[in-house]
């Protein structure tokens, strides 16, 4: 796929054009939502909410960074905020137990050690996650993830080896094999 | 190194993100350190279970649904005419807003003067008193007649030169008083008169002398009223007009302004203008600057330039930063006509920096962040305006507020961005240096004292009201440590009006100045006295004294805020810089040195110095809805000669201000001074000698004692020159022609008529002979000094005068004894 082309042929009114871009991306960005969530269905719907935003802003502004590392900060700004969101919900009242119950059910199935995995890596704080899952999930380099997220290469793999610490001590704790 | 701080090179090596010298550095260090080798080993394993999570199957499609919600929330995309259309309307909104701004000022933001403009213009009640022709001109004398400043007096003029004064009460929108008046009006030459005229003050001469330049010259009319009785009996109003200048004058970044009485040709006052700060100059163009460049912004954004949605959210932060700060400083500021348009400004500033964090957070651009901070910051900032422009009492509190939240943004800044350092340090050295760090903020908070108002904010707001007084009274009470006490009350109308009763050891003076005439009415005091007391007293309990005060302190401290006549006011105490005050007086002398008698000038520096021992403590209340000084205790310590400490303390009572106050002349219908009253000439024009007499006696036979007076006169007046000087000496005792005592004449030593230039001297001798037999030795010595000299001359105009002396003491001005007795 020619992005250029393909954002050129948007602006000049090919809304259809978008598929394309749709269509390369969407099984990365879900994959990613997912991790970063933990929620497949949640991933979906913010999969959704992350390409229309992108087309809204192909029309408005030149994107002062690469597409797909922009696509992905919108990706991540919409995770981070889904994760303030269910935040806050827990201290409201009243919502349902099954609502409380995070991601019941909601988990694509796989094998148990990779279980061990998911759960650890959704026990890790948010920046470091979205970092260890850009560089080893979607193979960002960290000068990629630096722009994606607009911090420094330095933070990058600071975030990187503070999230593998953290992910060697709850991945041992979660009863996955010691490494 | 400690291994620990290679695990984040451990880790990117593990990730292949190592420059080749990093990963040489790595390999050594593991070819000999095993616990390194076992990190490095972990790191690797969860790097492979991580990368694992890559084989997750994504089976969905969402590519049908997210297209058919793009189309449905209708995001049409643009024409290549509509990627116009949004800078050209963004930018047409921003130039219609500044439009609306400038031609229709905002809601309750109009200026009082405009206001009053078109109170008065829309009365019928001024309609009528102008006889119902058309009003041409309104102008505004910038007079608050009202404490609170609700009331302006204005000029108002027809076409056919018809004026009156209307007094204007801005909050029930209604007009006052209305009196007729005559408005002199302005010629072409008036300003350059202007600049003339204050060019022979002192004051202004010595400010050019250090540099100063001339700036603009602002013309206008000084308004002023009073009440006085009829011959009918009746109270009436009077109003005139006085045409007036303000000439600016520049030194040293400092403006200074002399206001001019073009009508009499003469300075009435010389004051540092309340200029605008440099740090408040310095935020202003900051403002101003954030706002355009802003503006410029968000026109990139719309037109979806890439360098505008790179700087967008940084530049949200730094112009929100800018933008509160702007309010904040504006609280230095009277709510006055310029306030409005920084208030204006500091609202343009913070919507653009609003809008811009908006942007920045919706459209995901870099630094999220900084655009966040932006947003919270510009929206402080507006509901601060908002505070502000609802109930304007609030600022001080304010004030206080926003310097406190910066504080601890900044400090909360600070900690954040030192937070990855802040972990490296031991724990044993993190809890002592937090509470070290917590007790620093502790004593400085307890020296800034952001909870108090800072006090030179205060005086300067106190010295800005002063100066705009137009009419207070004061009573004075004063005691010594010896000598009399003083009690006096003093009327005061700008510009030169003055009105004060002394009374001191049971003696009552009265003193009124019009204009440059004095008036006094006095129990004995001798009329040099008089003169010299008066000037003193006018100099010292005048309005510019008042400034000079508050000019001149230092070490200011707040105590508790009290209530003075049931008003509440500020409590300050202080001391008169006197190391400042003897620096500005010794520049001044230094500049009038060449034309000072060098001995005289050496001892006036001497004086100086030794007022340097001089200490005057100050305690202030300032009234804290309007600035203006309530009340003033200075207490001073003087040494004399002899090292011997001297207190005395003066309170003044400040009220009444901008009442109407009437200060007549005391004369009666017919312009003949009133009982007890004499007119004093003005000092420069008087001629002043210094007389002393030398008495020689010859001649062995008592009987016929010859007896040889010498006179030494020196003109010592200010400036006038005596013409025509001529001497005569008489004694009842000692000079007796049968029993007649005549005057007799005493002869120049030089040609007659004897002309006395000002600092001139002249001898004059005459010598008689006296039958001393009945006279003791000692006795006639003290005989002799009761020699009356009388001293005859013509004045600068012509006039006969003369001025009587003692041959043992001159009453004026010398009381010290001859340095060398002349004639020896």
């Amino acid at each position: 796929m020619e992005e250029a082309r393909v954002i050129a042929l948007i602006r000049a009114g090919e809304a259809d054009a978008f598929a394309e871009i749709i269509e390369h991306y969407q099984a990365s960005i879900i994959r990613y939502l997912y991790r970063l969530t933990g929620d497949y269905e949640m991933a979906k719907d913010l999969a959704q909410d992350t390409f229309i935003q992108a087309y809204k802003g192909i029309l408005k502004t030149d994107a002062e960074i690469s597409f797909k590392a922009w696509l992905y900060r919108i990706a991540t700004n919409n995770a981070w905020q889904h994760h303030r969101r269910k935040k806050l919900l827990s201290f409201i009242p009243f919502t349902s137990k099954e609502q409380d119950i995070p991601n019941a059910g909601k988990q694509i199935n796989c094998p148990g050690e990779r279980l061990a995995i998911d759960e650890a890596l959704l026990k890790i704080p948010e920046e470091q996650r979205t970092c260890l899952v850009l560089h080893f999930v979607e193979g960002f380099k960290y000068r990629e993830i630096a722009e994606t997220l607009g911090c420094s290469e330095e933070a990058v793999r600071k975030r990187v080896a503070r999230g593998k610490k953290l992910f060697i001590g709850l991945y041992n704790r979660e009863g996955g094999r010691t490494v | 190194m400690n291994c620990r701080d290679l695990e984040e090179l451990l880790s990117a090596y593990a990730d292949g993100e190592l420059s080749r010298t990093q990963r040489e550095f790595i390999e050594e260090h593991l070819s000999s350190c095993a616990d390194c080798r076992e990190t490095l080993a972990q790191f690797e394993a969860a790097g492979r279970q991580l990368s694992s999570l890559r084989e997750t199957q994504i089976a969905s499609d969402i590519r049908t649904t997210t297209l058919s919600k793009i189309k449905a929330t209708k995001a049409l995309p643009d024409k290549p005419y509509r990627r116009w259309l949004r800078p050209v309307t963004a930018a047409a909104a921003i130039v219609a807003v500044i439009a609306v701004l400038l031609v229709a000022q905002p809601w309750g933001m109009e200026s009082p003067e405009a206001m009053a403009a078109s109170i008065v213009r829309n009365s019928p009640e001024v309609q009528a008193a102008l006889n119902g022709e058309e009003i041409e001109e309104v102008e505004v004398t910038t007079t608050i007649v009202d404490e609170e400043g609700k009331v302006l007096a204005v000029i108002v003029r027809t076409e056919r030169g018809n004026a009156a004064t209307v007094e204007v009460n801005l909050e029930t929108k209604k007009v006052g008083k209305i009196i007729r008046v005559d408005v002199p009006d302005f010629q072409p030459g008036d300003e350059q008169k202007a600049i003339d005229i204050a060019k022979t003050d002192p004051g202004v001469q010595e400010l050019l002398a250090q540099g100063g330049v001339i700036g603009e010259v602002h013309l206008g009319h000084s308004l002023h009223t009073g009440e006085y009785i009829s011959s009918d009996g009746q109270v009436r109003q009077e109003a005139f007009a006085i045409k007036t200048a303000f000439v600016d004058i520049e030194l040293e970044g400092r403006q200074w302004s002399a206001t001019v009485n073009l009508d009499e040709g003469r300075v009435m006052g010389l004051g540092r203008s309340s200029g605008f700060p440099p740090v408040l100059a310095v935020i202003i163009i900051a403002s101003a600057l954030a706002f355009l460049s802003g503006i410029l912004i968000i026109v990139g954004l719309a037109s979806g330039s890439r360098l505008a949605s790179k700087v967008a959210s940084p530049a949200a932060a730094v112009i929100g930063v800018i933008g509160l700060a702007c309010v904040l400083f504006c609280s230095l500021l009277y709510l006055s006509t310029s306030m409005i348009w920084f208030l204006l400004l500091s609202t343009g500033t913070a919507i653009v920096g609003l809008v811009l964090g908006t942007i920045g957070i919706k459209r995901q651009l870099a630094r999220r962040k900084a655009a966040i901070t932006g947003t919270v910051l510009c929206s402080l900032a507006l509901v601060l305006v908002l505070a502000v422009v609802v109930y304007p009492a609030l600022w001080n509190v304010i004030t206080i507020t926003v310097a406190i939240i910066i504080i601890l943004v900044l400090a909360s800044l600070i900690v954040y961005t030192s937070y990855s350092q802040l972990r490296k340090i031991p724990r044993k050295l993190l809890r002592p240096a937090v509470v070290a760090l917590a007790a620093v903020v502790v004593l400085i908070v307890a020296l800034v004292q952001p909870w108090s108002v800072n006090p030179e904010g205060v005086i300067a707001k106190a010295y800005s009201a002063t100066e705009s007084l137009l009419s207070y009274r004061a009573t004075i009470s004063g005691t010594a440590s010896e000598g009399d006490g003083l009690d006096s009350v003093i009327e005061f109308v700008f510009p030169d009006r003055f009105h004060a009763i002394i009374t001191s050891g049971g003696e009552t003076d009265e003193f009124i100045v019009v204009g440059d005439k004095q008036f006094v009415k006095s129990g004995d005091m001798s009329r040099n006295m008089i003169i010299a007391f008066s000037n003193s007293a006018t100099s010292m309990l005048s309005k510019e004294a008042t400034l000079r005060l508050l000019d001149s302190l230092t070490d200011l401290q707040r105590l508790p805020d009290e209530n003075i006549e049931g008003v509440s006011s500020f409590h300050y105490k202080g001391r008169f810089d006197t190391e400042k005050m003897i620096e500005k007086e010794k520049a001044r002398l230094a500049g009038m040195q060449s034309r000072m008698d060098p001995d005289d000038y050496q001892e006036m520096m001497k004086g100086l110095e030794n007022s340097l021992n001089v200490k005057t403590e100050v305690e202030l209340w300032i009234g804290k809805d309007d600035s203006l000084i309530r009340q003033v205790i200075q207490v001073t310590q003087a040494p004399d000669s002899e090292g011997q400490l001297h207190t005395s303390s003066t309170t003044l009572k400040y009220y009444d201000f901008n009442q109407p106050i009437l200060i007549e002349p005391p004369l009666d219908a017919g312009g003949n001074l009133l009982p007890g009253w004499h007119l004093n000439p003005t000092l420069s024009k008087e001629i002043f000698f210094d007389c002393r007499t030398h008495f020689e006696t010859t001649g062995e036979d008592p009987a016929h004692q010859q007896i040889n007076a010498i006179v030494t006169v020196t003109n010592v007046a200010m400036e006038a020159t005596a013409h025509n000087v001529r001497v005569e000496l008489r004694n009842s005792e000692v000079i007796k022609d049968g029993d007649e005592s005549p005057w007799i004449k005493a002869a120049p030593s030089n040609s007659e008529p004897v002309v006395l230039k000002r600092g001139e001297g002249e001898t004059f001798n005459a010598s008689w002979e006296c039958d001393t037999s009945h006279i003791a030795g000692d006795e006639l010595n003290e005989l002799l000094e009761r020699t009356v000299i009388k001293i005859t001359y013509l004045t600068p105009e012509d006039d006969e005068a003369e001025r009587m002396y003692t041959a043992g003491g001159a009453v004026y001005p010398s009381a010290r004894p001859p340095a060398n007795p002349p004639g020896k």
